[in-house]
C-alpha cells in the first residue's frame, strides 16, 4: 500500500517532468525514472519478466536511442524560449480534453461495476507472473501474436533504414522535392463546373 | 453439350480476331456439332437416365430433367438451375440445330460480301442466338426459360439491326426489340403469379400434378397466368396485337430471317403455350383466347400477304399467318400437330426465305416484286426450291405443310371452336393465293426491273437449298411420325376439306397471274390495298394512342424538368458542398498537434459514449 | 491491504493525461515522441494490473506485444524525426504543415 502509493506519486512525478522539462535531454532522463517506477509497480503485481523487460528494453535501449538521436540533432532542436507557444485555442482545448478523459476514465474506475477476482488469483497462486507461466502463454496459446511482433520488429527496422539513409545520397528526390513543388497556399476548390449542363438537344427520328 | 457447343461458338468469334475461313468454319461447325450432340442426347439419353424417345417413338414421355444445382433460394421458393429434355424439347432442339445448321452454312455464302469484322460479328450474334434458343427450350424452371428468352429477343435485335448503318434497320431493330420486351414483363408478371400463387417456378411444381391442382383450384389465377403468358407469346411470335415488328425486321440479313423470324424464334411463343398445356387446360378462357387471337392472326396476316408488294414483307406475312395456326392449334390442345407445324414450316419457310435470298442476290437486292418476274430460266435452283416452299405452304398433299397444317384444323374441327376454325379455314384458302401471286409474278413471265441479272450462287448458297427442299416435299413424313408418337389419329375428312381449300386458292392465282403479267395485279393498288398493306392502320394506331402521348409527356419532362428543375437542383447540391467543403477545409491546419487534438477529443466523446450507454 | 485494481486504473488515466497533454501541447517532435510513449505504458499500466486481477496471463502477454510495437514505433519515429532535421532543417512541429488543406 505503502509502496504503491510512493512509487505512484514517483511516476506522476517523473511523467509530469517528462513533458515539462525545456531541455530534451532531461525528458529522457525524467522518461527513464518513470519507466523505472513502473517496472517497480509490475513486480509487485507478479509480473516479473514484464518488469525487468521494462527496464532492459524500455530504459535501456529505447532510450540510449533517444540520446543518440538527440546528440545527432541538438543544433537543430527547437528554440526553447518558444517551447511553449500554441496555436489560438489549443491550450484550453486541449486542457479541457484532457480533464474529460481523465474524469471519465476516473469515474469509471470508481463507479465502473469490475468483477470480482477470479479465483485462485487475488489468492495468490504462486506460479501466478513467474517467467515461466510467461512462457507457456507467450509460447503456448500466444505464439502467433508473438510471431507478429517480430514481423513488426523486421518491418521497422526495414522502415527506419530506408527512412533515415535512403536520402543522403540521392539528394533532391524524395520529400523535399515534392514538397518544394506544391503551391504556396491551396487555391480553393474549382467549382465552375458544377454549372448547369445545356439541355440536350431533341432528336430521334420516331 | 448441345446447349455449350454454340456459346462456345459466339464467345470465340466475339473474342478471337479470326481469319475469315475459320470463322465460318466455326459459326457453322459449332450448330453442326450441336445438332450431332443433339441427335445422340435424343437417341441415347440426354442424361443419367436413358431418355427413352427412339426406343418407343412416344413423345409424350415424361421429361427427364439433369439438375446442375439450385439458381437461387429465397425463402421457400427455390428457383432450381437445370434441363429438362422431353419429347416436346427434343423436336425444338432438332428443328433449331439442325435448319440453324443448314442456315448458318447458307449464311457463309450469302454474307461473303461482307467485310472479315463483320462476318465475324455476325456468326457470333448467330451463334449467341442459337444458344439462347437452345436455353429457352431446355431450361427446366421459368426463370431459366426467362433468361433465354430475353437471349433470344436481344440476339434478334443485334441481328435484325446488323446493318446498323441503315436508319430504316436500326428503327426496325428498336422497334423489335421493345416489343419484344412487352412480352418479356408478361413473362415475368406470369412467373411473379406463379412463385405468389403457386410457390413454385420450376416445370415440375407448376406444370406436374401439384401444379395443375392448384390451378384446377384457382381458375382465375389459371386464367391470368394463361393470358399473360399469352402476351409473352404473343410478342415472341409476332401474334395479334403485338405483331407490328415481323415485318419490319425483314430490314435483316435473309438468312437471318429464315433463321428467327421463320425457323425458330417465332416458334417460342408455341413452343412456351405447348410446355404450359397444363395452365391451358386449367383455362379454357385464357385457351380460348390465344386461341382465337391465333387464328385471327392467321387470317388477318394472309389478308395483308395478299397485298404484299415486297416479297420479303410476303413471307413475313406468311410466317405471322402460320404461327398463327400453331398457336391457335397448341392453345386448343392440339399440341402435335401445332409441334408439327413448327417442324415442317421451319422446312419450307427457311427454303423459301433462301430462295428469296438467291433472288435478291441476283438483282442487286430487289425486294419489290413489281420490278422482278421471269426469273424462272435464269434462277432454276430458286425458282423449283420456291415452288416446292410454295407448295409445301399452300398445304397441296404430299407436301410437308399439308400434313400438319391439316392436322392442326383437324384438331380444331374435333376440339377447338367453330370460329377459330373459320378463320383458318379462310386463311387456307388464302394461303395458296398469296404465295402462288408471289411464286408467278416473281418467276413467270418477263423481267420487269432495271438492273442486270447476275445469277451467282455459291456451293454453300446451294446445298441447303436442296437439302431445305427435299424436306419441303418429304418432311410430311415427320409430321406424320410426330402425331402418331403423340397417338393423334389423321382425320381423313379434314384433310379432304383441306385439300379442296388448297387447290382452289391455287386455282384462283393460276387463272389471274398464270402469265406473270404485272398487269394483271392491277386490283391490288387501290385504296383497300394501301389500307391493307398497312396492317389495317395498325401502325397509326400505336402512333396516335402511344407514340405521340409518350412523346408529349417527353417533351415535357424535357423542358421542365431537364430544363429547369433538374439544373437547379444540380447547382445547389454543388454550391453545399463547395461551401462543406470550404468550410471543412479550415480544420486540415496542416498542425499535426491539431489533428492530435482532434484525436484526443475523439477518445473522449468516445469514453463519455461508453459510460453513458 | 493490497491495493485494488481501481486504483491502478487511476493511476493509469492519470499518466494517459499527462502524455496526452504532451503531445498536444509540445512542439519538439523529439518530446511528443516521449509522449507518446507515456501513453503507450499508462495503457501497459492498465493490462498488467487487470491480468493480475483477473489472474490472467493474457494481458502480460499483451504488454509484452505492445512494448515490441513500442520499440518499433520508437525507431520509426525517430527515424522520422531525423529525417525531418536534415531535410527541413527544423524540429517545429508547427512549421511542417505541408498537409494544409
Amino acid at each position: 500500500m505503502i509502496t504503491f502509493f510512493i512509487v505512484a506519486a514517483a511516476a506522476v512525478a517523473a511523467a509530469i517532468g517528462v513533458i515539462a522539462a525545456r531541455n530534451a535531454v532531461h525528458s529522457v532522463l525524467w522518461l527513464v525514472v518513470h519507466l523505472c517506477s513502473l517496472a517497480v509497480l509490475y513486480m509487485t503485481l507478479h509480473a516479473e519478466f514484464l518488469g525487468l523487460v521494462q527496464i532492459l528494453i524500455y530504459a535501456g535501449a529505447v532510450m540510449i536511442l533517444f540520446l543518440f538521436v538527440l546528440s545527432l540533432l541538438s543544433a537543430r532542436s527547437a528554440p526553447n524560449a518558444a517551447a511553449w507557444e500554441q496555436p489560438r485555442g489549443q491550450t484550453g482545448l486541449a486542457i479541457a480534453a484532457a480533464a474529460v478523459v481523465a474524469a471519465l476514465v476516473l469515474v469509471g474506475a470508481a463507479v465502473g461495476n469490475i468483477a470480482a477476482p477470479t479465483q485462485g488469483a487475488a489468492g495468490g497462486a504462486a506460479a501466478f507472473g513467474t517467467v515461466q507461466t510467461f512462457g507457456q502463454a507467450l509460447f503456448g496459446p500466444y505464439l502467433l501474436p508473438f510471431e507478429g511482433t517480430a514481423l513488426a520488429l523486421l518491418t521497422a527496422i526495414v522502415g527506419a533504414v530506408a527512412l533515415s539513409a535512403g536520402h543522403d545520397d540521392a539528394a533532391g528526390r524524395g520529400l523535399p522535392a515534392t514538397v518544394a513543388a506544391e503551391p504556396a497556399d491551396g487555391a480553393p476548390i474549382d467549382v465552375s463546373h458544377a454549372a448547369p449542363a445545356e439541355p440536350v438537344a431533341t432528336g430521334g427520328d420516331r | 453439350m448441345t446447349l455449350l457447343l454454340p456459346l462456345a461458338g459466339a464467345l470465340i468469334l466475339s473474342l478471337l480476331r479470326l481469319p475469315r475461313r475459320v470463322q465460318g468454319l466455326v459459326g457453322a461447325g459449332s450448330i453442326l456439332l450441336a445438332f450431332l450432340s443433339g441427335l445422340l442426347m435424343v437417341s441415347s439419353g440426354g442424361g443419367p437416365g436413358p431418355y427413352p424417345f427412339a426406343a418407343h417413338g412416344a413423345l409424350s414421355q415424361p421429361g427427364v430433367e439433369v439438375q446442375l444445382g439450385t439458381w437461387l433460394a429465397a425463402g421457400t421458393l427455390r428457383i432450381p438451375l437445370g434441363l429438362w429434355v422431353d419429347g416436346l424439347t427434343a423436336v425444338f432442339v432438332l428443328v433449331i440445330t439442325g435448319v440453324g445448321f443448314l442456315i448458318h452454312v447458307y449464311s457463309l455464302g450469302y454474307m461473303a460480301g461482307e467485310s472479315d469484322a463483320d462476318y465475324g460479328r455476325y456468326f457470333a450474334s448467330m451463334n449467341l442466338f442459337v444458344a439462347a434458343m437452345l436455353l429457352l427450350v431446355l431450361a427446366d424452371s421459368f426463370p431459366l426459360l426467362l433468361v433465354g428468352w430475353a437471349g433470344v429477343g436481344f440476339t434478334s435485335y443485334l441481328l435484325i439491326g446488323f446493318w446498323y448503318t441503315r436508319p430504316a434497320a436500326v428503327v426496325a431493330a428498336r422497334k423489335a426489340f421493345i416489343l419484344n420486351t412487352v412480352g418479356d414483363v408478361g413473362l415475368i408478371l406470369a412467373i411473379a403469379l406463379m412463385a405468389a400463387r403457386l410457390g413454385t417456378v420450376d416445370f415440375t411444381g407448376v406444370l406436374g400434378p401439384a401444379g395443375a391442382a392448384a390451378l384446377a383450384a384457382h381458375p382465375a389465377v389459371a386464367t391470368w397466368i394463361g393470358l399473360l403468358l399469352f402476351v409473352a407469346a404473343a410478342a415472341k411470335s409476332a401474334q395479334l396485337p403485338l405483331q407490328a415488328w415481323l415485318s419490319d425486321a425483314m430490314e435483316g440479313p435473309t438468312p437471318v430471317s429464315a433463321l428467327i423470324h421463320a425457323a425458330t424464334m417465332v416458334t417460342a411463343g408455341v413452343y412456351l403455350i405447348a410446355r404450359t398445356q397444363a395452365v391451358y387446360a386449367a383455362s379454357p378462357a385464357a385457351a380460348a383466347w390465344a386461341g382465337d387471337l391465333g387464328a385471327l392472326t392467321a387470317f388477318a396476316a394472309a389478308t395483308v400477304g395478299v397485298f404484299s408488294y415486297d416479297i420479303k414483307r410476303l413471307l413475313a406475312y406468311s410466317t405471322m399467318s402460320q404461327v398463327g395456326y400453331m398457336i391457335s392449334g397448341v392453345a386448343f390442345g392440339a399440341v402435335a400437330a401445332g409441334v408439327s407445324h413448327v417442324v415442317t414450316h421451319a422446312f419450307f419457310k427457311a427454303l423459301l426465305f433462301m430462295a428469296v435470298g438467291l433472288v435478291m442476290h441476283a438483282v442487286s437486292d430487289e425486294r419489290d416484286m413489281r420490278r422482278m418476274g421471269g426469273l424462272a430460266r435464269r434462277l432454276p435452283l430458286a425458282r423449283w426450291g420456291f415452288l416446292a416452299g410454295a407448295l409445301a405452304l399452300a398445304g397441296i398433299p404430299p407436301f410437308a405443310g399439308f400434313w400438319s397444317k391439316d392436322a392442326v384444323m383437324g384438331g380444331l374441327l374435333h376440339g377447338g371452336d367453330l370460329f377459330a376454325y373459320a378463320l383458318l379455314a379462310l386463311a387456307a384458302l388464302l394461303t395458296p393465293f398469296y404465295i402462288f401471286r408471289a411464286y408467278y409474278l416473281t418467276f413467270g413471265g418477263k423481267y420487269r426491273g432495271e438492273g442486270e441479272v447476275h445469277p451467282h450462287a455459291s456451293r454453300s448458297l446451294q446445298w441447303p437449298t436442296v437439302v431445305l427442299a427435299v424436306l419441303a416435299v418429304v418432311g410430311g413424313i415427320f409430321a406424320v411420325l410426330l402425331q402418331s408418337g403423340w397417338g393423334t389419329a389423321l382425320d381423313p375428312g379434314s384433310m379432304a376439306i383441306s385439300t379442296v381449300l388448297a387447290l382452289i386458292g391455287w386455282g384462283a392465282a393460276w387463272s389471274i397471274y398464270r402469265g406473270g403479267d404485272i398487269r394483271a395485279d392491277a386490283w391490288t393498288a387501290g385504296a383497300l390495298g394501301a389500307a391493307v398493306r398497312s396492317e389495317y392502320g395498325w401502325e397509326g394506331l400505336w402512333q396516335g394512342a402511344l407514340v405521340r402521348p409518350a412523346h408529349g409527356v417527353a417533351a415535357w419532362l424535357l423542358g421542365a424538368w431537364e430544363g429547369r428543375a433538374w439544373p437547379a437542383a444540380q447547382s445547389a447540391t454543388a454550391a453545399g458542398a463547395a461551401a462543406l467543403g470550404h468550410g471543412l477545409s479550415l480544420w486540415q491546419s496542416g498542425l499535426v498537434r491539431r489533428y492530435a487534438l482532434s484525436m484526443f477529443c475523439g477518445a473522449a466523446l468516445l469514453l463519455l459514449w461508453a459510460l453513458v450507454r | 491491504m493490497p491495493v485494488g485494481l481501481p486504483f491502478y486504473l487511476a493511476l493509469s488515466a492519470v499518466l494517459f493525461v499527462i502524455g496526452g497533454l504532451g503531445v498536444l501541447l509540445r512542439r519538439d517532435p523529439l518530446v511528443m515522441v516521449m509522449a507518446i510513449e507515456l501513453m503507450w505504458n499508462a495503457a501497459n499500466l492498465a493490462f498488467v494490473a487487470a491480468a493480475r486481477h483477473y489472474g490472467d496471463m493474457g494481458g502480460q502477454v499483451f504488454v509484452f506485444v505492445v512494448i515490441t510495437v513500442a520499440a518499433a514505433d520508437v525507431a520509426i519515429g525517430l527515424a522520422l524525426t531525423v529525417l525531418l532535421g536534415r531535410t527541413r532543417g527544423t524540429l517545429d512541429a508547427d512549421r511542417l504543415k505541408w498537409l494544409r488543406g
